[in-house]
């Protein structure tokens, strides 16, 4: 009786005590999810658009990315590598957006080469695409998964963490991300 | 293996330019590549086919008008969730209202269930799961510090050590400071880094330090020590100015590697 009455006692003191650290741990996980919303979210809102979807479609997403993390990490689960798992949620986000819209809407991937630099003023959008006017039509033309690989290699993003990110082995990795740079050559030849 | 009968393919040679073959094979296809002029074409090709998708992608643009109102709504998002959770706790742990045996009854099952579940499998060591982030320094913790120096003192200094080993007790301190078990370093996940490294006239200020893990994908310790070197070169060789180089290093090292040195790293 005596060890259930300490144990108690001790138990409801640790009560006590536990809001206020958790209150201050989760003010500084709410600080730092801020600062990587600050370096990652253009990043991120970009990979999301790529899938074809309307860039407040992709902010929603990046939202919800990041309110994930907050989450994941209060719940003191951690990740090695917090950059591929954001890439990772907004991956999957961004599929079931573009799925929920196909059903929703017919032709939505119509829109997808006015996803980007829809906002520009028109000087910019006519430099742009001068300069990579081929290059955009050609990767447009080559399968999401392709064109994914390529984006989160340009990402800096290893192949490993590709792999991980778009549901594909290793391998298929690397034979998309070559096939793709050779696509992209043949059109330059023509 | 890359005779000149037999050459690599070019999924072979885009694999060696991001560093992705194994170690030795890397080591066979860059003999390789010395030594036959026809890959060694294709190898430049590729990488300027990359380098220009590099910067397709980089100047996509997106109107992101909002982005002060979507750091506000993610930030009205957590303080919501961070409040919701401070609630519940608050009201099941003091509320008056409910019996002393009530909430005795509760702690006690609690306890059972945590002492049951933990006593077989020994206590891990604690590393907050958030520690992970320190992609750059926090700028509150560590806004980086550098003492006077000249460009001829930096440019004729032999020592290379990017990152001269800190006192243990400064070590405990920075990771104390970011929440980090001091336990992390020596399974190398971390090192301390010096956030403007010596050789740019940084300091071993604890203001200078930072946590920076091995891992986290492209965006590593191994990733900044490139940047150092190269920005130092860069320094000596009047590329860019001193100052320049601290103030770009200190405020974004990932952006300042982007800018200087691209994919080429």
């Amino acid at each position: 009786m005596s060890f259930f009455t300490s144990s108690t006692s001790a138990a409801i003191n640790l009560v006590r005590r536990f809001p206020a650290q958790r209150a201050a741990k989760d003010l500084f996980v709410e600080e730092e999810v801020l600062r990587l919303f600050d370096l990652m979210q253009t990043r991120l809102l970009r990979y999301a658009v790529s899938f074809g979807i309307s860039v407040q479609d992709g902010e929603d997403i990046v939202q919800d990315a990041f309110l994930a993390l907050f989450l994941h990490l209060q719940r003191g689960r951690g990740d090695d590598n917090v950059c591929g798992w954001l890439f990772r949620v907004t991956h999957n986000l961004s599929l079931k957006r573009r799925l929920k819209a196909s059903r929703e809407t017919v032709g939505v991937d119509a829109g997808e080469a006015e996803q980007f630099d829809q906002s520009s003023n028109p000087e910019e959008s006519m430099l742009f695409s001068e300069r990579y006017g081929r290059l955009q039509l050609v990767l447009q033309a080559l399968p999401l998964k392709d064109q994914l690989c390529l984006r989160l290699r340009s990402e800096g993003l290893r192949y490993r963490e590709i792999a991980e990110i778009v549901g594909i082995s290793l391998g298929s990795v690397s034979a998309s991300l070559s096939r793709s740079l050779a696509r992209l050559e043949q059109a330059d030849r023509r | 293996m890359f005779a000149r009968s037999s050459h690599p393919t070019d999924e072979e040679i885009l694999r060696f330019i991001d560093h992705e073959l194994p170690a030795e094979h890397a080591e066979r296809l860059r003999e390789h590549l010395d030594g036959c002029c026809e890959c060694h074409a294709r190898q430049a090709s590729i990488k300027n086919r990359s380098e220009t998708l590099d910067d397709f992608y980089g100047e996509e643009r997106i109107e992101t008008n909002a982005r002060p109102v979507s750091r506000i709504r993610l930030q009205e998002k957590l303080v919501t969730h961070r409040r919701g959770r401070s609630f519940w706790h608050g009201a099941i742990a003091f509320r008056p209202a409910l019996s002393t045996a009530t909430v005795t009854m509760l702690v006690a099952i609690g306890l059972a269930f945590y002492v049951i579940k933990n006593a077989s499998k020994p206590r891990p060591v604690v590393v907050w799961s958030f520690s992970n982030l320190f992609l750059v320094p926090n700028g509150a913790l560590t806004p980086g510090a550098v003492r006077p120096v000249s460009l001829q003192e930096i440019c004729s200094a032999t020592d290379d050590d990017l990152d001269p080993k800190v006192s243990l007790a400064t070590e405990v301190a920075v990771m104390k400071e970011y929440g980090i078990s001091s336990d992390a370093t020596t399974e190398r996940k971390y090192q301390i880094d010096y956030l403007v490294n010596p050789q740019l006239g940084g300091t071993d200020d604890i203001r200078n330090l930072w946590p920076q893990p091995y891992s986290n994908g492209r965006w590593n310790a191994h990733a900044k020590d490139v940047l150092e070197r190269h920005l130092h070169q860069m320094v000596c060789n009047h590329t860019v100015d001193l100052a320049e180089a601290q103030k770009e290093i200190a405020g974004d090292w990932i952006a300042a590697y982007r800018k200087y040195i691209g994919r080429q790293g």
